[in-house]
């Protein structure tokens, strides 16, 4: 039996329904609510009907977890505005789709800007290098998971027409803001997988000590996060609060050193904005000075844009904290749907109203 | 907001009817998985040849080139998780096992106390 059938055991029924019993027996009609931070969390949970399997007290909550929702306004204006000057601007699929003050990237790119979706930074990277005579900017969106490939490609002197606009950002400052947030209790993490792999799972104990919280670093199987969930309940019974690694076969508890070298090679921690939360302190990666060559905020002078983060009646900033569902907000489904988005939690894979939307009673 | 969701828990349970490897399912999934660009999403590929910071990877039968960078230890024949064109961790089988045991363990508990 290859890794490939064993991932297979992570969606096995008898094995769900085991986990289940263990989850109901456990949680004693307590009422709990456990926050997930990252968007492919929330699509497994919501294509496998993961709610439906817990007892009702517990809730089960989408956090701050998907990189194109939390891209701050000005960052997507920014790079609107460099492709309206002509230059070549790439980035990931869900990012061209988000809408920002009065534009998107897809937008552009119908109107005859030279806009290219890419799957990695080395992809951006190659198009500079064949394209010597333009100017080639990277909109690197994500959490801890993609900031070292972008670190990478920074440190490998990438040609001299080749940029980054980071909006890349750290997950456990996030955290703890929903940790201050009045009226919301957070009774347990599930914390990110992948960022998980970069990070380890050491860097979510200082949270779960200080706020008595416990964090369980969850897989993207069905049986992963229920196993997730287990374990939070079972740290709750017995009066613990630690960051724990469900997910072993992937996850180091230190991380992955090399990831972190290259992270803390090219980048300094500094005050980042998040759409719809405010600027979070120290909570963004941003290319140190050395390399202001290829960092599109220096290279380029900007005039400060005038940037709406949150649009007249949407109410994303709400769903990305999780404060709530996002069928309860009244443009669900009807102003604001996957094919015409208003509010970026509708774009991406990772936005929890399309995956919602996507899991919807037809 | 159980009552919304149209997938139920028949998933999981049409899940366990495909544990091979070869089975279409697992590679359906993963050639969704890359062809879709979800920031945090992560797959695993099994490496069939290195050659310098570049990785052949074979995604249930779908070959990429993928970046191995980080993982300067990879060698031919391990299975690693990549993200957006980087393999950023080995796939430890042996971790896999002693999880998948754990819950066999639990289902046996459970079979055992209904009988």
């Amino acid at each position: 039996m290859g890794p490939m059938a064993e991932q297979s055991g992570f969606q096995d029924a008898r094995y769900a329904q085991a986990v289940t019993a263990e989850i109901k027996r456990l949680s004693q009609n307590r009422h709990v609510r456990i926050v997930h931070v990252c968007g492919t969390h929330e699509d497994t949970i919501s294509s496998n009907g993961i709610r439906s399997l817990l007892p009702e007290s517990i809730e089960l909550v989408a956090g701050p977890g998907c990189p194109v929702c939390v891209c701050a306004a000005e960052d997507v204006d920014m790079a609107i505005e460099l492709a309206r000057q002509g230059h070549t601007v790439t980035t990931f699929g869900d990012m061209i789709r988000v809408p920002s003050t009065d534009s998107s990237l897809a937008k552009e790119k119908s109107e005859g800007a030279d806009v290219r979706v890419v799957y990695g930074a080395n992809e951006a990277v190659k198009i500079a290098g064949e394209n010597p005579n333009r100017e080639v900017i990277f909109v690197a969106a994500g959490f801890e998971t993609t900031a070292p490939t972008i670190a990478l490609e920074v440190l490998r002197k990438p040609p001299e027409n080749f940029s980054v606009l980071t909006s890349l950002k750290v997950i456990p400052p996030a955290m703890e803001l929903l940790m201050n947030i009045e009226g919301f209790a957070v009774d347990g993490f599930i914390t990110p997988g992948h960022v998980s792999v970069v990070t380890g799972t050491e860097v979510f104990q200082p949270l779960a000590t200080k706020y008595g919280v416990p964090c369980v670093a969850g897989g993207f199987e069905p049986l992963d996060v229920l196993e997730s969930i287990r374990m939070i309940l079972l740290q709750i019974e017995e009066g613990r609060a630690e960051s724990e690694n469900e997910y072993r076969r992937v996850v180091r508890p230190g991380g992955n050193p090399v990831a972190q070298k290259a992270l803390s090679d090219a980048f300094d921690l500094r005050d980042a904005p998040w759409r719809g939360l405010g600027i979070i302190q120290d909570s963004g990666y941003f290319l140190k000075e050395k390399f202001s060559d290829f960092d599109t905020r220096r290279k380029y002078d900007f005039s400060p844009i005038d940037s709406i983060d949150i649009l007249p009646g949407c109410l994303c900033h709400k769903v990305i904290l999780g404060m709530i569902d996002p069928v309860d907000c009244p443009l669900f489904g009807k102003r604001c749907t996957p094919a015409d988005p208003y509010g970026p939690c509708m774009v991406g894979h990772e936005g929890t109203c399309r995956i919602r939307h996507e899991n919807l009673v037809l | 907001m159980s009552s919304v969701l149209r997938r139920t828990p028949c998933t999981l349970i049409e899940a366990a009817d495909h544990v091979d490897v070869s089975c279409h399912k697992v590679l359906k999934q993963n050639h969704e998985a890359l062809t879709r660009t979800a920031m945090c999403l992560a797959v695993p590929g099994l490496i069939l040849s290195i050659d310098g910071d570049y990785a052949s990877v074979d995604f249930g039968g779908v070959k990429k080139r993928v970046c191995v960078s980080l993982l300067p230890d990879i060698e031919e024949g391990e299975y690693v998780i990549v993200h957006t064109g980087y393999a950023i961790e080995k796939l430890k089988p042996e971790e896999a096992k002693k999880t998948l045991a754990l819950f066999e363990e639990m289902a046996e508990l459970a079979s055992g106390m209904e009988r």
